[in-house]
């Protein structure tokens, strides 16, 4: 695997999406744009899974620990969460519940629709 | 002396990674609870090695930025699982579809009007709001609508673990034990790349349409946070 050249086409792909992010007049992060791109050129074959498999899977491989700066931020916020903690906990919890009941029941709709309209 | 070990671009590196070792043992060792995430504990050791040592949060930002900087490939590598489950999500690509989009329109309304009940002040609010979606994208539209990426991060990682713990009784309630597709959509939506851990547990439908699930959901929360 060369290594340089998948560095080069993802991150050519992160530095495009980096310009494209700047000039939308849509706060839509680089990051989102970046990740559209690349299985866009992927599914419509511009680029080969292999140019780019070995870097993605280490990424994907490594994603959590990347996020640990960001974590440590938490640092900073101390104050902040022995405030809003619970609060924030009760909004994650119930958030999520009803994020989880919308998404089950809805695939079950539409799924159901599905084969009766082919029926 | 502590500025001579601490002050300087590799620090905070090794911190991290030291951090995430102790993380990973402490998962091994109480048997990848999904209660101790590694996260969790390195979050948890970084921070109090900070805090222990007085050690200047600028100091660990020279090292820490190029881990950060790092943040935008991997998010862009979402895109080559997405592609390999092609055929999962042509198969069931309006389900999927329209069962992400109903769990982020959900999720953003409900955690809207909660924290408007708890009077939680504009910038935690947009910190809490993309709690279900996978990290890098968690943060990148916190930080675009003014939130804190620390608690951001926190937020969901609480969400993906209590997602992944309480998965299984979630399935129960809503009657899904047939229904992998419905329940592999339902745990990617709302609790991203920890609950597909859980999810692939659970059977080999179910974890492919919950990793594909996360993309689906992340893009079109980012969607959705245009309006909002």
């Amino acid at each position: 695997m060369n290594v340089i050249r998948q560095i080069l086409i993802l991150f050519g792909i992160c530095l495009a999406a980096t310009v494209v992010s700047e000039l939308l007049p849509l706060p839509l992060p680089a990051s989102v744009l970046a990740f559209l791109l690349l299985a866009v050129l992927l599914g419509v074959g511009i680029l080969k899974e292999g140019s780019v498999a070995g870097l993605c899977d280490f990424f994907q491989k490594n994603l959590t620990f990347l996020f640990l700066p960001a974590g440590v931020g938490l640092v900073e916020r101390l104050d902040l969460l022995a405030q809003s903690g619970a609060a924030l906990a009760v909004v994650c919890l119930v958030s999520g519940s009803f994020t989880f009941a919308a998404a089950a029941l809805t695939v079950r709709l539409v799924q159901r629709v599905g084969k009766g309209g082919r029926r | 002396m502590k500025e001579l070990v601490c002050n300087n671009a590799v620090f905070g590196i090794v911190l991290c990674a030291l951090a995430w070792q102790i993380g990973l043992w402490a998962a091994k060792m109480c048997k990848h609870h999904p209660l101790v995430h590694p996260m969790l504990v390195a979050v948890a050791v970084a921070v109090a090695v900070l805090l222990v040592f007085d050690i200047p949060l600028e100091w660990f930002r020279q090292g820490a930025d190029y881990i950060d900087m790092l943040l935008l490939p991997a998010t862009a590598a979402l895109g080559l699982p997405i592609y390999r489950q092609r055929r999962v999500l042509k198969e069931n690509f309006w389900p999927m579809v329209l069962g992400c989009a109903a769990g982020a329109a959900a999720n953003a309304l409900v955690a809207i009007g909660l924290c408007r009940l708890l009077a939680l002040d504009a910038s935690l609010t947009n910190s809490v709001l993309p709690h279900s979606v996978t990290t890098p994208i968690a943060i990148a539209l916190s930080e675009e609508a003014g939130g804190l990426p620390a608690i951001t991060t926190l937020c969901v990682l609480f969400t993906g673990i209590s997602g992944a713990v309480f998965a299984p009784l979630l399935v129960k309630l809503f009657r899904l034990e047939d229904q992998p597709v419905a329940t592999g959509v339902a745990i990617g939506t709302t609790s991203h790349a920890i609950g597909t851990g859980r999810a692939m547990e659970l059977g080999a439908v179910q974890g492919a349409m919950s990793s594909v699930a996360i993309g689906v959901a992340g893009l079109l929360t980012a969607f959705l946070s245009l309006v909002w």
